[in-house]
């Protein structure tokens, strides 16, 4: 502000100056000019008058002689040799013109200087010079120039120093003020960087509180879910060990069902939960490994096909057959977000369709490969509104009845999963018509090896072969309880031990044929024990299963390399179990003779309806709407023919739906088959 | 020709030079100094190319130291033609007999010329004898007119030099003019030449004197009497000759041409000056 005032200023007094200066020059130069001109003309008068005396001398001496004739020579040819003089003129007393020269040229301005020279007693003669003042002028007009340059000069070096000089006195109150801006500056930035440093310290404490809390939500949430997984394999457990028992009534087995599908929720929900807080915390990672791709999918076909099935939703499986036979991938993860796409799927498709449509998208084979999953349903579809929410955690879009069913976390996670592979999880939707998500994966192909099995499903009841030892080791008496329940009816002999040392000294003494081991111990982690195992020569070759709660997959992974042979997560499955214990020790399971059900392929399987009579009896209540008739009716059939069991299931479930126009198309397609 | 003549007259103007030099055969005009020799030479060229020419015969000029001894060269018969002045041609026939005179020269048609006594125009002299008291101013002591005749005259009205207040020889004519025109001396004597020039400058004349007889061309002794007709002849056909005004301007601007002369004609001047040397001493 100083600075744009102070300018003009600068400015102003500057020229004031300068015209000081130039009027003191102005008047200094013609006080010189004048004074000069003086003693110009004084200097030329005293010549002349010197002159004169020389001349004077010698008129005097010559007209003594009586010469004037030479006088009157030598003044013409002195006077017009002196080209200053203008006129020339001797007088004598009488008033003879003894002389009178005019100069050729004319002058401006002239001076004169006159002398009288006696040259005898009473005569005399008057001399009289007139000169042209233009060479004293032109030596001032030279001398003036001089003047004026060096006044240039002058003016020039006084200029540039009172410039500098004003510049610096009138700068120094500005330059204070600026030092002083400055400093104010510099401390407000001194101040700001300290506000920074303090805030910036602040915010990596509260990085690292936030960071501790994340971590301590993630050990909270992941030691949650260990503690809640160990009631859970007590429940499911059971579940799984209580359907078993023939003896049992439809409601009891609803039951148990009831049970077991409560406690299969909770395990979702703990699992959703699990995942998205690893998702979160950046935690989640994946483990690829080579698979069976269209072995893979026709699993995940069985088992959606059964879900669509209990909805009586069509379930189509489109596959291409260049599909590669093995890739390399999460496996787990894979299958995660594929079931849960497709469990949306037929969640919100109650008539039509629901398809898993997989296509390879590289025009070439070459690895990796370009695979595109898709899964359309014909169900319910999304408003644009819904569609922006729906990958959002804890959104539900949809009516209440859905949405009770789910998290709200799936779609979450399965969005975040694919990113994860790399790839980007897209939805189309049109309301009232239907959805389609996919993702386009780039897989490496491998080679891996298809397993080719009929799993057969439907009540184990044994195995083939001498009796087979179980060491089940688990400090949690409950755990130990639920594969002693699952194991022992099919004929193993139970062996337990509550710890990794236990574990040790019983493998040794009794040589089990397999262990089932817990991890987290007392005294000796199963870790700690297997490493034991191992290295004593009797025992290191039996069969070590891993059997955890544990939600780290890189405890999956620890043991895979720990010299486990395999891992079963908690709760168990019993299926798993029965699976791993049949690759393992290579044994032959035999099956309850009259309830086997082959689950591949067609996904309608084989019922055996009732009489015609009964079949009936069950159109007309369904004609009637009476639900709650054929629900009786059929917890009768039930109880009367054990092989009638798959249809009154079935029946019951319709019943319980009041789907009654289902229930008189699914009566009336045996009807006609008997006919 | 002419070249051959320069080169004549380059061993004439030094005066150490002995007349053995001369070639034998040529004749020798002499002159007095009254201006310097190398004008001297320009003037006469003309004149020497025509007798040259004339007399078959080459003439070269000679310039003597002064005017005595020119008379003196004319007397001796050291030159064959010789140019005089008539007061030195009065000397001449004085000291060394008569010479065969050959013609006088003519200014502005007349063969006489004037002096004058100048005044002051506002002088309140009104005659000669007023002069007596008052301060007069002679040119050269030699001098004709502003010594010789104007002397004459003031003896004539019975002023001598010792009657006068003062006076003096102040060189020339032109310094005599000026020193009455200045207020030095109240009258002056000067040829009527040289009065004239300054005219219209504020003198006047008090009175002019008799004429006297010009300058006048003589010839020698040395010079063959028979060619002496033929010489006298050539001068005054000079007044004819197609170059006449060439020959005769080039010796002097005034000179208009040649006359016949007799010694009588310097009677006069003669007179004059054997007045004047009876006169007291002048005081130079």
């Amino acid at each position: 502000m100083s600075k744009q005032q102070s300018s003009p200023q600068h400015g102003k007094l500057f020229i004031l100056f300068i015209l000081i200066l130039l009027i003191f020059f102005v008047f200094a130069s013609w006080l010189i000019a004048s004074q000069q001109r003086n003693l110009l003309l004084n200097n030329e008068k005293q010549r002349d008058n010197l002159e004169f005396d020389l001349i004077g001398e010698f008129i005097s001496e010559s007209f003594l002689k009586n010469d004037y004739a030479t006088v009157q020579q030598f003044l013409q040819a002195w006077s017009k040799k002196r080209e200053h003089i203008v006129t020339l003129t001797a007088t004598a007393k009488n008033g003879f013109q003894f002389m009178n020269y005019t100069s050729s040229h004319s002058a401006k301005s002239t001076y004169s200087i006159e002398r009288r020279v006696s040259f005898s007693s009473s005569n005399y003669l008057d001399l009289q010079i007139t000169s042209d003042l233009a060479n004293i002028e032109n030596i001032i007009k030279e001398l003036n120039w001089q003047l004026l340059i060096i006044f240039s000069i002058i003016m020039g070096l006084l200029g540039f120093i009172l410039w500098i000089t004003l510049t610096k006195i009138a700068l120094i109150p500005l330059e204070t003020e600026i030092n002083k801006r400055t400093e104010e500056l510099r401390n407000h930035r001194d101040h700001l960087e300290q506000l920074v440093l303090e805030r910036t310290q602040e915010l990596e404490t509260a990085k690292e509180v936030a960071e501790f809390a994340s971590h301590a939500k993630s050990d909270f949430l992941s030691n949650m879910s260990h503690e809640l997984r160990t009631p859970l394999n007590g429940i499911l457990g059971y579940a799984q060990i209580l359907k078993r028992y023939k003896d049992l009534t439809t409601q009891q087995q609803e039951g148990i069902n009831v049970i077991q599908q409560s406690g299969q929720h909770l395990l979702t929900l703990i699992n959703d939960i699990l995942d998205l807080s690893k998702i979160e915390a950046r935690k989640m990672e994946l483990y690829a490994s080579a698979f069976h791709l269209p072995n893979f999918l026709e699993s995940l076909a069985g088992i959606i096909g059964m879900r669509a099935q209990e909805k009586d939703t069509t379930f189509i499986y489109e596959h291409n057959p260049d599909l590669p036979s093995g890739v390399e991938a999460d496996e787990k993860r894979l299958r995660q977000v594929l079931i849960n796409l497709l469990g949306n799927a037929i969640k919100f498709t109650d008539q039509g369709s629901v398809t898993l449509k997989v296509s390879v998208l590289s025009k070439i084979p070459v690895t990796p490969m370009e695979i595109r999953f898709e899964v359309i349903d014909t169900g319910v579809g999304m408003t644009a509104e819904q569609l922006e929410k729906i990958f959002l955690p804890f959104e539900q879009v949809g009516d209440i009845e859905r949405r009770s069913a789910g998290t709200g976390l799936g779609l979450a996670i399965s969005l975040q999963l694919v990113e994860l592979m790399g790839s980007k999880l897209q939805v189309s939707s049109e309301f009232n018509q239907g959805s389609t998500f996919w993702f386009d994966l780039s897989v490496p192909i491998v080679t891996a090896e298809a397993e080719l099995k009929t799993t057969k499903t439907g009540n184990i009841i044994g195995y083939k072969g001498e009796r087979l030892k179980v060491l089940v080791v688990d400090d949690k008496r409950e755990n130990r309880a639920v594969l002693h329940g699952m194991l022992e009816p099919l004929g193993f002999e139970i062996i337990e031990g509550i710890n990794g040392k236990e574990e040790i000294e019983k493998a040794q003494a009794m040589k089990p044929n397999i262990i089932l081991t817990d991890l987290v111990m007392p005294v000796m982690t199963g870790f700690e024990a297997v490493q034991e195992i191992r290295k004593i020569p009797e025992i290191q070759d039996i069969v070590i299963i891993a059997v955890s709660a544990s939600v780290f997959d890189v405890d999956q992974e620890k043991c895979r390399i720990g010299g486990f042979n395999n891992f079963l997560p908690k709760p168990i499955e019993a299926d798993k179990l029965f699976n791993l214990i049949a690759n393992h020790l290579n044994l032959e399971w035999t099956y309850e003779e009259n309830n086997t059900i082959e689950t591949v392929g067609k996904v309608t399987g084989e019922m055996i309806p009732p009489s015609p009579e009964e079949l009936e009896i069950l159109f007309e209540l369904a004609m009637d709407g009476d639900m709650r008739g054929i629900r009786k009716r059929a917890s009768f059939m039930e109880q009367s023919t054990e092989e009638l069991i798959p249809f009154v299931q079935k029946l019951q479930t319709l019943a319980k739906g009041f789907k009654d126009e289902q229930i008189l198309d699914f009566i009336t397609r045996f009807k006609k088959a008997g006919e | 020709m002419r070249k051959n003549f320069s080169y004549l007259f380059l061993f004439l103007f030094s005066s150490t030079l002995t007349a053995e030099i001369i070639p034998e055969e040529a004749y020798v005009l002499g002159v007095h100094p009254y201006v310097t020799a190398k004008e001297l030479l320009k003037r006469f060229t003309p004149l020497i190319d025509y007798l040259t020419n004339k007399l078959e015969q080459p003439v070269v000029l000679r310039v003597a130291k002064d005017y005595a001894s020119h008379i003196k060269l004319v007397g001796e018969n050291k030159v064959d033609i010789a140019y005089m002045g008539p007061v030195p041609y009065v000397k001449l026939v004085k000291k060394y007999g008569y010479k065969p005179l050959l013609a006088k020269i003519q200014v502005k048609g007349k063969s006489t010329f004037q002096g004058a006594i100048i005044i002051a125009e506002n002088s309140p002299i009104k005659t000669i004898t007023d002069l007596r008291g008052k301060g007069f101013a002679f040119g050269s002591p030699n001098s004709t007119m502003s010594h010789f005749v104007p002397r004459f005259v003031l003896w004539q009205f019975g002023i001598t030099t010792s009657q006068l207040n003062h006076y003096k020889f102040i060189k020339n004519h032109e310094n005599v003019v000026l020193g009455v025109l200045l207020g030095e001396f109240e009258a002056g004597a000067v040829k009527k030449d040289v009065f004239n020039q300054y005219a219209q400058t504020g003198i006047k004349i008090l009175t002019l004197t008799p004429p006297i007889a010009v300058h006048v061309f003589v010839a020698t002794q040395n010079f063959p009497v028979e060619k002496l007709d033929k010489l006298r002849t050539l001068f005054l056909n000079i007044n004819t000759h197609s170059q006449a005004k060439t020959i005769l301007t080039s010796i002097k601007k005034s000179i208009t041409g040649m006359a016949e002369v007799k010694d009588e004609d310097y009677d006069e001047l003669r007179n004059i000056l054997e007045t004047v040397a009876n006169l007291a001493p002048i005081n130079k």
